[in-house]
């Protein structure tokens, strides 16, 4: 879920008008309302909920391939479970687990929205203080400095994750799933593995349904209109009563959004396509060019756009009007993704196969129509939706770069959050449903094209 | 007797079955050095452009905002360790 749509699901389920706070203050006693936001554990408990599922992703996949034999041979030995656990299970998955901790680490380090929306000025990060040095104070001499401090720790974090990677990549025994998959037999087994799936459906799903659930409800205008259920918000979505200047049509935002996401998955696939393939086909520095295409994924989208303001604002490089440079920010966010998602195929496409085609006359272009693309089509897929819900999602570079015209869905959200009365917060909520919908539907794709694609993510 | 030396190997007047022979592989090739880098040419260029470029400007703009040297910037953020707080808590 894109982070813009994490903070409303929390502000909804913590904030003062949160249900939280209105089950304690209807319910039980009449207090003020508990004061949930701006604080350190609302913004971790929101990092771990859009995290989860990174780490859940690298370590299952690969857990789910570990070779059985040797805790089988350990257990026939006398260890007991737990002894296996500790002294092989673990030891082998602990590459995977750095690696996806580390991950976690760069994206956290770089988090943005949730931050701002959630954090308020006490709890300010790296990336907070260059975005409101740049774009609230403008003392660019600052976000500079503040950016080249960020640029240094998450290249120092992209050497230790590639150097992982590569540790990950060291020859431990994997088999397939058919032979590694074992059925729960005992009751506790069951009970253990149940237990912790309603908890982490729970955990996972219950700021998703009350951000529904609240961008229905609506606010109580009068005696005549009391609060309720309703498409009030959706329908407002398009008024500006009191003509605001700051006021984004949410459907130019939404239209502004996919357009963006369009021509962010054409240019992302395309580039994608061409870098991994050369990864793959370079007969040296393979690796050094698989390094530098993941640089972008560590460094912040907000230093990106404050990048861009610096790199783009003087002649003949004065872009700073140019509606292109944020679908190209969106692409420089989503081209590591696409390329982790198609690599680990076109990798495994062997030679002969190749070879055949061309002992049937096939030149080098038809070759990588007829055989690579068709192989590695379900990762393209993947890596397109990938670029689609990026693209749809980032709020970092665009809410520096994008002129009031150009807004999108998650600029729209972030104003209409910013701004006081019950009317815009439902309309943030309301918002926040649909680009929820729009990135849910995306995932629901890749999830059913990812079948029998490989992807490191 | 001949000696050992003047010996020849008993395939030297072979001839190899294949030498008169091509293989229909001679119009394939995987991307040479040439073409490789005209392919890997596109997203480097890419990169270079939209990624290095501007972190090569904050990185010039951190040191030289007016195009003379200037660290006051660098020296502001490492010279306050509560940087974050003091300038939040002033707002």
């Amino acid at each position: 879920m894109p982070t813009i749509v994490v903070a409303p699901a929390f502000v909804a389920l913590f904030g003062p008008r949160g249900i939280i706070n209105t089950v304690v203050t209807n319910l039980f006693v009449p207090l003020p309302p508990l004061k949930l936001l701006d604080t350190i554990w609302i913004i971790l408990l929101a990092h771990i909920f859009y995290n989860y599922t990174i780490v859940f992703r690298i370590v299952s996949g690969f857990w789910s391939n570990l070779d059985p034999q040797l805790g089988n041979a350990a257990r026939m030995l006398g260890a007991h479970r737990a002894r296996v656990f500790f002294e092989i299970t673990l030891p082998l998955l602990r590459p995977a687990i750095l690696a996806a901790a580390l991950l976690v680490f760069i994206f956290d380090f770089t988090s943005f929205g949730v931050i701002l929306i959630l954090g308020g000025p006490r709890l300010a990060t790296l990336e907070v203080e260059i975005y409101r040095s740049a774009a609230n104070l403008f003392d660019l001499n600052l976000a500079a400095a503040l950016s080249l401090l960020q640029i240094f720790f998450t290249l120092v974090l992209i050497v230790v994750y590639t150097r992982l990677q590569a540790r990950l990549a060291a020859p431990v025994r994997l088999r397939p799933q058919t032979i590694t998959r074992r059925t729960l037999k005992t009751w506790g087994e069951k009970c253990f593995v149940a237990i912790n799936l309603a908890a982490t459906l729970i955990f996972l799903l219950a700021p998703l349904v009350i951000l529904v659930f609240e961008s229905f409800r609506t606010p109580a205008g009068s005696a005549q209109a009391p609060q309720g259920i309703g498409l009030e918000n959706y329908t407002a979505l398009n008024l500006n009563p009191r003509g605001s200047a700051t006021f984004i049509p949410p459907t130019d935002a939404i239209r502004n959004s996919l357009l963006f996401a369009s021509v962010t998955v054409a240019l992302a696939v395309a580039l994608g396509l061409v870098a991994a393939y050369a990864t793959v086909r370079a007969r040296r520095g393979g690796g050094f060019l698989d390094a530098v295409f993941l640089l972008p994924l560590a460094t912040s989208a907000v230093t990106l756009g404050f990048g861009y303001i610096l790199a783009f604002s003087r002649a003949p490089f004065d872009f700073r009007a140019a509606v292109w440079l944020i679908p190209v920010a969106h692409t420089l966010v989503a081209l590591p993704l696409v390329i982790r998602s198609i690599l680990p195929l076109l990798r495994e496409i062997q030679t002969n196969v190749r070879e055949a085609a061309a002992l049937l006359g096939a030149n080098p272009a038809r070759v990588f129509a007829e055989i690579d693309l068709p192989i590695v089509m379900r990762a393209v897929i993947v890596g397109a939706v990938f670029a689609f819900t990026v693209s749809l999602g980032e709020f970092g570079a665009t809410t520096l770069i994008a002129r009031p015209e150009w807004a999108t869905m998650p600029l729209a959200i972030y104003r209409l959050l910013g701004q006081p009365g019950l009317t815009n917060y439902g309309q943030a909520l309301a918002l926040s449903t649909i680009l929820m919908l729009v990135s849910a539907v995306a995932i629901a794709a890749m999830e059913r094209a990812r079948f029998g694609a490989g992807t490191e993510f | 007797m001949r000696p050992i030396s003047k010996l020849q190997p008993p395939t030297s007047k072979l001839q190899s079955p294949t030498s008169n022979f091509q293989l229909p592989t001679s119009n394939f090739q995987f991307p040479t050095s040439k073409l490789q880098f005209l392919v890997l040419l596109l997203p480097l260029a890419f990169l270079a452009v939209f990624y290095f470029f501007p972190l090569a400007a904050i990185l010039t703009y951190s040191f030289f905002p007016n195009g003379t040297l200037d660290v006051s910037g660098v020296r502001q953020v490492f010279s306050d360790i509560n940087f974050a707080g003091k300038r939040s808590s002033a707002r």
